[in-house]
C-alpha cells in the first residue's frame, strides 16, 4: 500500500514538474520572440525625403511672407496689432517645424516602434500644442470674442470656421497612432500574421505620423498665403 | 557527470531563486507605489515564493534526496527563476515595448502585471510537484536494494 502511494505520488510529481517545464519553456521562448517581434525597425523611403524638402520649402516661403511684412508700410483699414500677432505667430510655428529633434527623426534611415511613437509624440507637442492650437487655433478661435482688440473685419470671421475645421482635423490625426503603437506593449499568442501586423502598424503609423507633418505645413504655408492676400500690397 | 549537472542546477536553483523573488520585489513594490495602494495588498503575489521556501529548507532539512538529487526538477526550478528573470528584466529594459516610458519609472507594469497570473501558476506547480516529489520513498527503496545486495554477497561467501 506504501510503495503504491509513493509510484502514484512519483507519478503525480513528475506530471506537474513536467507540465510547469513545458510552460516555462513556452513562456520563456515566447519572451524571446516578442523581443524580436518589437524591436522590428522600418526603412526610410523616398517619401519621407520628399515630405522633408516639402516641410522646408514651405518654411522658407512662410518666413519670406512674414519678414516681407512691414506693419508700418501698410495702409489699410485693418488693426496692426492684429497684423502683428499672427506675424509672430506665423515666425514661432516656422521655429516649431524647424526643431533639431523633428530634424533628427526625418533624416534617420530606421526608425524603430520607439522612434516612431516619439516622432508621433513631437508632432502632438511641437506641432499640435505649440503651433496649431496655441499660437493658430488660439488666435482664430477667440477672435470673434476679442474683436475690439484684433480684427474686425468681416473678412477673418469668415475664414475662421474653415482654419477651425482644418486645425481641428490636423489636431486629431493621429491619435490612433499612439494607442494602435502601446498595443505592442503586452503578451499575446505570436504566429507570421500577429508579426506582420506589428511591422504593418508601425509603418502605416510613421507614414501616417510624415503625412500629418507635411499637411501641418501645407496648413500653415495657406494661413501665411491668406496673411500675404489679407494685408494686399503692404507685403 | 549526472552528479555534476545535478550539483550545478542545484546551485543555480537558489541564485536564479534570491534573483528572481528580489526583482519580483522591486517591480511590485514600484508598481504599488505608482498605483499609490497599500504595499501589503501585495502579498498574495509573494505566497508561492515562500510556500516554495517552507519546502526547499524541508528538502534540506530532512535530506530528502528524491528532491535533491532530481535533475529534472531542478532543471524545472531554474527554468522557471530564469523565465520570471527575463520577464522583469525586459519589462524594465525593453525600450520598444511603447508603455515602459508611458507608465512611468522606466518599467513596463502592464507587462509584468500580465505574467504574474504564470508566475503564481508555474510558483505553485513547482512547490506541488515538491510535495509529491517528498513521498516517492525512493531513498527507502535504494536502502532495501542495498541490503538485498549485501544479503546475496554474504550467501555467496
Amino acid at each position: 500500500m506504501r510503495k503504491l502511494f509513493g509510484e502514484y505520488s512519483q507519478i503525480i510529481g513528475y506530471t506537474c514538474t513536467g507540465l510547469v517545464f513545458g510552460l516555462s519553456f513556452f513562456l520563456l521562448f515566447l519572451n524571446f520572440y516578442h523581443y524580436k517581434e518589437v524591436s522590428i525597425q522600418t526603412d526610410k523611403t523616398k517619401y519621407v525625403d520628399d515630405t522633408y524638402q516639402k516641410i522646408m520649402t514651405n518654411n522658407e516661403k512662410i518666413k519670406n511672407i512674414v519678414q516681407n511684412f512691414d506693419v508700418n508700410r501698410y495702409t489699410g483699414s485693418e488693426n496692426d496689432y492684429g497684423l502683428l500677432s499672427i506675424q509672430s505667430r506665423l515666425e514661432m510655428c516656422t521655429k516649431d517645424f524647424e526643431d533639431q529633434k523633428i530634424a533628427s527623426y526625418f533624416q534617420k534611415e530606421k526608425l524603430s516602434v520607439s522612434d516612431i511613437y516619439d516622432f508621433g509624440s513631437l508632432y502632438n507637442s511641437k506641432i499640435v500644442n505649440s503651433c496649431i492650437v496655441k499660437e493658430l487655433y488660439d488666435f482664430f478661435a477667440s477672435t470673434p470674442t476679442n474683436a475690439d482688440s484684433r480684427f474686425s473685419s468681416p473678412k477673418i470671421l469668415n475664414v475662421t470656421p474653415i482654419m477651425k475645421l482644418e486645425a481641428d482635423s490636423l489636431i486629431r490625426r493621429i491619435d490612433y497612432v499612439s494607442s494602435n503603437l502601446e498595443n505592442n506593449s503586452s503578451y499575446y499568442f505570436n504566429n507570421k500574421r500577429a508579426r506582420n501586423h506589428v511591422f504593418n502598424v508601425a509603418k502605416s503609423s510613421y507614414y501616417a505620423i510624415v503625412t500629418s507633418y507635411g499637411d501641418a505645413s501645407d496648413f500653415l504655408l495657406e494661413i501665411s498665403n491668406w496673411f500675404a492676400r489679407y494685408i494686399g500690397g503692404a507685403a | 557527470m549526472k552528479k555534476i549537472f545535478n550539483g550545478l542546477f542545484y546551485f543555480l536553483k537558489f541564485l536564479l531563486f534570491v534573483a528572481s523573488f528580489s526583482l519580483t520585489l522591486l517591480i511590485i513594490v514600484q508598481m504599488y507605489n505608482r498605483l499609490g495602494k497599500d504595499v501589503f495588498d501585495s502579498i498574495p503575489v509573494f505566497v508561492p515564493y515562500l510556500c516554495l521556501l517552507i519546502l526547499f529548507i524541508i528538502n534540506i532539512l530532512l535530506r530528502q534526496k528524491s528532491v535533491t538529487k532530481c535533475v529534472f526538477y531542478n532543471i524545472t526550478c531554474c527554468l522557471v527563476f530564469g523565465t520570471i528573470l527575463v520577464v522583469g528584466l525586459r519589462a524594465m529594459f525593453d525600450s520598444n515595448m511603447i508603455l515602459r516610458a508611458q507608465l512611468g519609472r522606466k518599467i513596463n507594469f502592464n507587462f509584468f502585471d500580465y505574467f504574474i497570473p504564470f508566475m503564481k501558476v508555474m510558483l505553485y506547480g513547482l512547490s506541488i510537484s515538491n510535495f509529491f516529489l517528498m513521498f516517492t520513498g525512493e531513498k527507502k527503496e535504494k536502502k532495501l536494494a542495498k541490503l538485498i545486495k549485501e544479503e546475496d554477497i554474504e550467501q555467496v561467501i
